[in-house]
């Protein structure tokens, strides 16, 4: 008995400490010559259940700025509060609304800060930038960030980042008329995404939640998907 | 020439394959049915139920797969877990199941099935990963088992499996009771599926039943339609010559000549094998007549080679007729067969 | 990695009105090198038949020179075409004999039935598990990208030339977002009375 517990303490034992969940979800953007509109899915699921099917993933952090963000959603609150927190900071400090390129730089600073313990998030900003032209920034978990005219993220992402490809950005098409898409075209096109996606990735579904971001301000639309 | 064929699995590529996942290049999973299915005694039988969504992993692989597989007449079974596995051993146990009844001459017994089928699993010691939930009625009364991957069973008045169990069995648990109608059965089955469908993400898309009952077997697949498909708003068709083209290559499949033959009856469309032993009754049939009316035997001998020798030419004229005449005479009995 | 990435190479299979498509990029590599921009994944396996092998270069070479020895003599013992069905069954009962240690492959079918000429596309996992839809089937590195552009692009009743448009564009589009998969792609469009051939332009990076 002795030596089975020496055994035993003789080496080291691991304890496994794991912070995150994946609660699934989906955000889409897209960014106009005039407007941007960005959207995600309602669903917030853990493993193989769901925890609501009305939970919206978009934040609106000004009027001319929305977040969207999927993947742990602890990390998602915690990230949008310090980033409302910081835009106060700079409210009172500057006396201006923080722009929304401003503001997708701070949010790659904010992540890389946390360069070790990363917040698990997929995340988008969608917005209207200085010169009142619309403007997409994608990001990974620890910071790295792009503008983009169209993004997909989160559990679709892969799903339906090839579809705005074709769709919006008329990849590989031939003799068609390349100019960039109305608002409303764009937002059949999110919407018909996201009722592809949600035929077949199991974390998408219930419901869309959209903004479009327009100078006369933010519009909301929401859509049904299937709810299996 | 061709090599012989082993019955049972085939470990060839079992060594190859450990060496490349001890490499760290893992295998792709096998398609999964996430699942909820389900099983309750009614009054006067057995109704099973099932969604129809398989995974792999966290894509839907399949929206509209068969859960409730056919074991015999009166005995159907609900399978969850790995797809392939329950698929296959299903379909081993309901041929199984269909030699027993040919050599007995008796209706399977649902308890016999569930035996062959914890047999199977246990000798895979829960390496071929199928979930079952067993129904069915036979003579000794309405059954239901529910059967688990390493082969122990439950014999229960409902059950549910699957990664949706726990969500249908809380509709189970405060809806069932003894002696329940059909109808009554029915609702309470559609009703757990469903809450496996919508509570559940391994499980989706339809709803099938299977009611077994003394009498007869209903299946209804789809039961309901849960969930329909998303329809788009947008018109996502191209213009012709929206793709940019390297070659183009037309293939025409070309038939270089045809020919009609006017079939009629089932019978014409027998292989020559088959026909041969039509030729073969033909020779009987022409014995027998030969015997009884030639002859006034009453017995069905065959002839000397003398006799034959005697009549050969008549056996030479009549041989085609005969041929033909029993084809026409047997033709009704082969068609029940 | 997963042995599915190892050599690349996704494929795509659709119904359309009384026609069928199946596509495949070209690519084979190992891991991120790019060793050869002409790999076939799709074999024509009867006039109207086709079956397409995603996963693993040497079980796809392997599992088809299976297929073929089977089919050979199942037509040779019957003196008949095999029908797509048939063909599913039989490739499905072959991997599934290797259970517990299988061929890295997720087969799948494309094909107009020999006696009605209905439509049939149909695939598998790696261990059999068959699965014939009415709409398309993917599989290989890309399905996920692939599953999305289906699922918007596919529409029931497509023209031989408007399925050839709906799938070559799924497919390239799809595989440009695949790290393991394009290099040129190949589409197969099978119609009763004759089967087109196109080699689509694909980007080269």
């Amino acid at each position: 008995m002795a030596l089975v517990t020496k055994q035993i303490l003789d080496t080291p034992i691991q304890h496994h400490f794991s912070p995150y969940s994946d609660n699934g979800g989906t955000t889409v953007a897209v960014a106009g010559p005039d407007y941007a509109i960005i959207a995600s899915d309602t669903r917030l699921s853990a493993g193989y259940s769901i925890y609501t099917r009305e939970q919206s993933k978009l934040f609106t952090l000004s009027e001319t700025t929305v977040l969207g963000s999927s993947g742990c959603w602890c990390d998602i609150l915690s990230l949008t509060r310090i980033i409302e927190a910081r835009m106060q900071m700079y409210l009172h400090e500057h006396n201006k609304v923080m722009s929304t390129t401003s503001l997708a730089k701070m949010i790659s600073i904010m992540m890389y800060g946390k360069r070790f313990f990363p917040y698990y998030t997929s995340t988008i900003i969608a917005g209207l930038d200085p010169e009142g032209k619309g403007c997409v920034y994608s990001y990974d978990p620890i910071g790295h960030t792009e503008r983009a005219n169209f993004r997909a993220g989160g559990s679709s992402g892969a799903l339906l980042q090839a579809l705005l490809d074709n769709q919006l950005g008329f990849k590989n098409q031939e003799n068609v008329d390349k100019t960039p898409v109305s608002l409303e075209k764009a937002i059949t096109v999110v919407k018909d995404a996201f009722t592809a996606a949600a035929e077949r990735d199991i974390y998408t579904g219930d419901g869309v939640h959209l903004c479009a971001i327009t100078k006369d301000g933010i519009k909301e639309f929401n859509f049904e998907l299937r709810k299996d | 020439m061709v090599p012989e064929h082993t019955p049972g699995f085939s470990f060839d590529n079992c060594k190859r394959n450990a060496f490349l996942s001890a490499k760290g290049y893992k295998g792709p999973t096998a398609r999964k049915t996430g699942t909820t299915i389900v099983g309750a005694i009614f009054a006067d039988g057995v109704v099973l139920g099932a969604d129809t969504r398989a995974t792999d992993d966290t894509i839907v692989a399949e929206k509209n797969c068969q859960k409730i597989h056919y074991m015999a007449k009166n005995i159907y079974c609900c399978g969850a877990g790995t797809a392939a596995d329950t698929q296959v051993t299903t379909d081993l146990i309901a041929s199984q199941l269909e030699l027993l009844k040919l050599n007995t001459g008796r209706i399977p017994r649902v308890i016999t099935a569930n035996r062959l089928l914890r047999q199977m699993l246990f000798r895979y010691q829960g390496h071929v990963s199928a979930a079952l939930v067993l129904g069915g009625v036979d003579e000794t009364g309405s059954h239901l088992f529910c059967i688990y991957p390493h082969g122990s069973s439950d014999t229960v008045p409902f059950c549910t499996m699957g990664s949706g169990s726990l969500a249908a069995m809380s509709v189970f648990e405060s809806g069932w009771k003894p002696n329940m109608t059909e109808e009554e059965c029915k609702k309470l089955v559609r009703d757990a599926i469903a809450a496996g469908v919508f509570n559940d993400l391994g499980s989706g898309s339809n709803i099938d039943l299977c009611v077994i009952k003394k009498n007869g077997v209903d299946y209804l697949r789809p039961y309901e339609i849960a969930n329909v498909k998303g329809k788009k708003d947008g018109d996502y068709k191209f213009k012709r010559g929206t793709t940019a083209l390297l070659s183009t290559l037309k293939v025409p499949i070309v038939v270089e000549s045809e020919q009609v033959i006017q079939t009629g009856e089932m019978l014409w469309r027998l292989t020559d094998e088959l026909q041969i032993q039509y030729v073969h009754l033909g020779f009987l049939y022409y014995n027998y007549w030969i015997n009884t009316l030639w002859w006034g035997k009453k017995e069905l001998t065959f002839l000397s080679s003398k006799e034959i020798m005697l009549f050969y030419h008549k056996i030479l004229i009549d041989f085609f007729i005969f041929g033909l005449k029993t084809r026409v005479l047997d033709s009704q009995y082969l068609k029940v067969g | 990695m997963s042995i599915m990435t190892y050599n690349g190479g996704s494929i795509v299979a659709m119904t359309g009105k009384n026609c069928v498509a199946i596509a495949c990029d070209k690519r084979f590599g190992i891991q991120g090198t790019a060793l050869a921009d002409n790999f076939q994944r799709i074999f024509q396996v009867g006039p109207h038949m086709f079956v397409g092998l995603p996963g693993l270069g040497t079980d796809t070479q392997t599992v088809y020179q299976k297929i073929r020895f089977r089919q050979n003599l199942y037509e040779l013992k019957e003196n008949r075409k095999m029908s797509p069905k048939v063909l599913l069954s039989m490739i499905s009962n072959m991997l599934y004999e290797r259970r517990f240690g299988p061929y890295f492959v997720e087969p799948m079918v494309v094909g107009l039935d020999p006696e009605t000429a209905q439509p049939i596309v149909g695939n598998m996992d790696l261990i059999g598990c068959v699965n014939i839809p009415s709409d398309f089937v993917v599989g290989g590195p890309s399905s996920d990208q692939l599953y999305g552009m289906c699922e918007t692009l596919w529409e029931p009743n497509l023209e031989p030339d408007d399925l050839f448009e709906t799938i070559a564009q799924a497919l390239v589009n799809a595989c440009e977002r695949n790290a393991v998969s394009g290099w040129g792609a190949v589409v197969h469009i099978i119609e009763q009375d004759k089967v087109t051939v196109r080699h689509v332009k694909t980007r080269m990076d």
